[in-house]
């Protein structure tokens, strides 16, 4: 029916033993991620002063979430998360890449670019997905992916659905607080999906 | 994956479609609250006919939602009527609001849209998987928490609908300690659901990462599994998928099973892929399952399940591993490997129940579930087991049928070298053909002679004519036929005993626990009964003697009052074990089962008096035969009362019709009354009761009239324990059906 089938899939096809691992390796994960967030965050007082800019974070918004607490079950986490870090770290592969080429091996080799398999026809699993600590790279890349993908939605409610969701929040409350129906904000969700998927399917088919 | 079959403008296509078909929702959702909406059909004029069906199952999805929210409940049905064109994708909301709609909320999001189903009100998701979901609900109306499964089963016919119920119900009347109890299965609209009890543990699979069970807590988890089997089984009721998922260990370390007879529902829509694969673990499936026979499951699939299990308890692993299709390859074909080859420290014999319930032949396993636990309950006492473990000879036949060539290379040289030993055994064989069991017999003293008298099949009834005397004296070994017997030993002084024994048929049947239905099998094939204890000649003391004025009915002597509490624990050395059996002063009667007296008879030295004895009895209280009263006060020729003070007579029996009941030998047979006279039904599960009607026990089993004097005779089954149902006992003046052995003393 739609693109974002197999995105969904990454979550409802765990099994029993796989929730545990990709548990474990979201908690380390994440701790090391708002770790690098708040330090990045601290780093650059530019972006600070731009208040706006950085509210409107897909990157951040995910930190406000696991610092909440939002995130502890890997299987009640929406896809759209797992959308953007795939996303960003194709992004990081492609960079990679590229330098690599420009310099010829002088480039930098990043941990990503090792363990991520592209162009293998396959989407990345959640434990590749999170398999290697963030590294400041990513981080930098993150924040940086999330302006392009909001960009990438038609209007200012697709956006704020968007961020909501990576935030944490339920489609109860997300429609609670557009005051639409809860169907509508699924059906919007699905639409962010299959704009990011189609997006990551543009990043891992053209490296250029 | 789909995205990447399909060319880059065929994906922006989508994209956009959905953000169309997005604008157009948007629209009928904002004139809906404005109260400006139009039907929400005519808003499918204004899209592409091929975004169509797409559109409508959104819309229909806004539309249910904002009716809902207005506290209108459209039917579906209405709907199908309106769009007829549409069915399929008003099916799918059904679909959608019936299992993702009321299911959607996980522990930490929002309200779930459903928040109860049936009474019950939601708690919070328990769990969650392919085949369904588990809530923890409450019961406002029986104020307890209950744990509600919800079985993913797609769209179910009235037909499926009304199975799940009828086989729901049937789970629902298990009550076995190790059973999670069913409380009730319901639909609630399209939504079948499961009520049961909330257990606090965890399940078997869990318990098994942190617990490493002793092979004697193995074998003990197994036997009250087993036990729990055979109540199911009882009922008929198969489990068919049991596995450490489906069995809870509760804080006490208990086992619970649960999903009885319901795996298939709760199971559905997981079992098989696309591809025809088989999803999850096959692991405890019996072999004919895998080979797609499970039509012919039955309670020895149970036994199959259970055997896996046990050998997983006992060497930390699966008896087959490898891929799915691995699996079942194995299950069919191959031997497990011996579990005491992965830990020594295994005990032979349960290795030996272990395999034996994981034969791949059916006939080969236990025959039930009982048979199970009885072996496993004989291991735990330290008693040998039943099973024998398997020999080289059935290792290499069941090879055979699968690897005939090779297998039967070796087991011709074999043959060869080893046919004289083979011989004595064959011999015995021929008799078990002939339905011949070579039993052996002892007695406490020995040197008894023995008659077997064979009850009568259909009515119990001693046959004399078919009676067997055994040469020689005891111990004896003695060819019977399968039945139960009558079995009178007699000493030379004169002292002798009439008890019950059992000769087993063939080798499914198993052994109870009281001597009358207790046996041994023995290495060389042979059956050893329970011995005989005969009494000393004081037995008699305290009995009062019965003189009958029916000639085929011999004199006999009756105890005065029913078997007492405090009999019972100078007789055992404690009270009952059965906490309904141990209520009352030590002079009350002690209620037990049929067996259990039958039993306590025999180890007194006595028996249960047959129903025609009994109404002698009673007959002669209500109309005082003068004559025998006096001849028997006077010590007549008939007494064999040996150093007692007193000899009691008829006059001081009490409470034989003014107490309550009390289990006679005989089975419900025949009825004379003053207008009907006739045959009753004759079970062998039921038993005649004497004494007098009390409330208790005919309230459960309106039995036949009750006549003059209280007097009351009604069948019960043999398994029965009421308060005031009882038991006294009577004794032969002479051994019976032993008249050309034995003289009566003469005078």
């Amino acid at each position: 029916m739609s693109l974002n089938g197999s995105v969904s899939q990454w979550i409802v096809s765990l099994r029993a033993g796989e929730v545990e691992a990709v548990e474990n390796l979201w908690n380390r994960y994440k701790q090391r991620l708002v770790e690098l967030a708040s330090r990045r965050l601290a780093d650059s007082p530019k972006r600070v002063a731009d208040e706006e800019d950085v509210a409107q974070s897909v990157f951040l918004s995910l930190c406000r979430g696991a610092a909440a607490g939002r995130f502890e079950d890997v299987r009640n986490r929406d896809d759209l998360w797992w959308l953007v870090l795939a996303i960003t770290k194709q992004k990081v592969v492609d960079l990679v890449r590229r330098e690599t080429a420009k310099k010829r091996g002088g480039g930098r080799v990043l941990s990503e670019a090792s363990d991520t398999r592209t162009g293998g026809g396959q989407l990345l699993a959640l434990d590749q997905l999170i398999g290697d600590m963030p590294t400041p790279e990513l981080i930098v890349m993150l924040a940086e992916q999330n302006q392009r993908l909001l960009e990438l939605l038609d209007d200012d409610r697709l956006r704020k659905i968007a961020v909501s969701r990576i935030e944490g929040y339920t489609v109860g409350e997300i429609a609670a607080e557009l005051a639409v129906s809860t169907r509508s904000i699924e059906r919007k969700l699905q639409l962010i999906r299959i704009t990011w998927t189609e997006e990551l399917v543009r990043a891992e088919s053209r490296p250029d | 994956m789909q995205n990447r079959d399909r060319t880059e403008p065929e994906r922006l296509a989508e994209v956009s479609a959905e953000a169309r078909i997005d604008a157009i929702c948007d629209a009928y959702e904002t004139e809906w609250n404005q109260g400006t909406h139009r039907e929400f059909a005519s808003y499918l004029e204004h899209c592409d006919p091929t975004e169509r069906p797409r559109l409508f199952l959104e819309l229909l999805l806004v539309d249910r939602e904002l009716r809902l929210k207005n506290a209108q409940e459209p039917e579906w049905l209405d709907y199908l009527i309106k769009f007829p064109a549409f069915a399929e994708q008003i099916e799918a909301a059904r679909f959608k609001y019936r299992s993702e709609g009321l299911l959607r909320a996980g522990p930490d999001a929002a309200v779930p849209e459903i928040q109860r189903i049936g009474r019950f009100e939601l708690v919070h998701r328990i769990g969650a998987g392919a085949s369904g979901e588990v809530w923890k609900a409450n019961d406002p109306r029986l104020q307890r928490t209950v744990a509600i499964k919800i079985p993913r089963v797609r769209l179910p016919s009235e037909n499926e609908l009304s199975r799940f119920l009828r086989e729901g119900r049937a789970a629902a009347q298990l009550k076995h300690a190790n059973i999670v109890p069913v409380y009730e299965v319901d639909r609630d609209g399209d939504t079948a659901y499961i009520v049961s009890a909330l257990i606090a543990g965890e399940d078997l699979r869990a318990w098994m990462r942190h617990s490493q069970p002793s092979e004697t807590s193995a074998a003990e988890l197994c036997r009250q599994l087993a036990d729990a089997l055979q109540h199911a089984h009882q009922q008929g009721v198969i489990h068919r998928d049991l596995k450490p998922g489906n069995v809870i260990i509760d804080e006490f370390g208990h086992p619970h099973i649960a999903d009885f007879g319901l795996a298939k529902w709760v199971d559905d829509g997981r079992e098989i892929t696309l591809d025809g694969q088989l999803l999850g673990t096959p692991a405890y499936m019996s072999p004919e399952q895998a080979r797609g026979e499970a039509a012919t499951a039955d309670a020895r699939t149970d036994v199959y399940a259970l055997g896996v299990l046990l050998y997983e308890l006992l060497t930390r692993r699966c008896p087959f591993a490898g891929g799915q299709a691995a699996v079942v390859h194995q299950i069919i074909h191959n031997e497990p490997q011996r579990p005491r080859t992965l830990n020594q420290n295994i005990p032979r014999d349960l290795e030996t129940i272990c395999l034996k319930a994981m034969e791949k032949e059916a006939s080969c396993r236990y025959a039930s579930a009982q048979a199970m636990a009885v072996d496993l309950h004989r291991f735990l006492l330290g008693e040998p087991i039943l099973a024998r473990p398997q020999g080289f000879f059935e290792r290499h036949v069941k090879r055979i049928r699968r690897r005939p060539l090779r297998a039967a290379t070796t087991l011709l040289a074999v043959l060869v070298l080893s046919l004289g030993g083979v011989a004595g055994r064959l011999s015995r064989e021929n008799h078990a053909l002939l339905g011949l069991q070579t039993i052996t017999l002892a007695s406490e003293p020995p040197g008894a002679k023995v008659v077997f008298v064979p009850l009568e099949a259909a009515t119990g009834e001693p046959a004399p004519a078919k009676k067997i005397r055994a040469l020689g004296r005891t111990p004896i070994q003695q060819e019977l036929k399968p039945g139960e017997y009558l079995v009178v030993a007699v000493l030379d002084d004169g002292r002798f005993h009439e008890v019950y024994r059992q000769v087993p048929g063939s080798g499914n049947e198993m052994p109870g626990v009281y001597s009358h239905h207790h046996w041994l099998p023995r290495e060389d094939g042979t059956i050893t009964m329970d011995s005989i204890r005969i009494p000393d000649h004081s037995v008699n003391d305290g009995m009062a003697l019965v003189h009958s004025a029916v000639p085929e009915q011999p004199d006999f002597y009756i105890d005065c009052q029913e078997f007492t509490l405090a009999e019972h624990q100078a007789l055992v050395g404690q009270l009952p074990s059965d906490r309904r059996a141990r209520l009352g002063a030590p002079d009350s009667p002690v209620n037990v089962d049929f067996d259990r007296a039958v039993s306590l008879a025999e180890k007194l030295g006595k028996r249960l008096p047959s129903d025609a004895e009994f109404e002698i009895v009673r007959a002669q209280l209500v109309t005082p035969p003068v004559s025998n009263l006096a001849a028997r006060s006077v010590g007549g020729a008939h007494t064999v009362v040996q150093g007692a003070d007193h000899a009691p007579t008829l006059n001081e029996i009490v409470n034989l019709t003014s107490g309550a009941g009390e289990w006679t030998i005989s089975r419900q047979q025949h009825f004379s009354s003053a207008d009907r006279k006739g045959m009753m039904a004759i079970s062998a599960d039921y038993r005649v009761v004497r004494g007098v009607a009390s409330a208790e026990l005919l309230d459960r089993s309106p039995g036949e009239s009750k006549e003059a004097y209280g007097d009351m005779r009604i069948a019960l089954p043999r398994h029965a324990v009421k308060p005031g149902l009882g038991f006294r006992c009577v004794r032969s003046q002479h051994p019976r059906f032993m008249q050309e052995e034995v003289q009566p003393p003469q005078p």
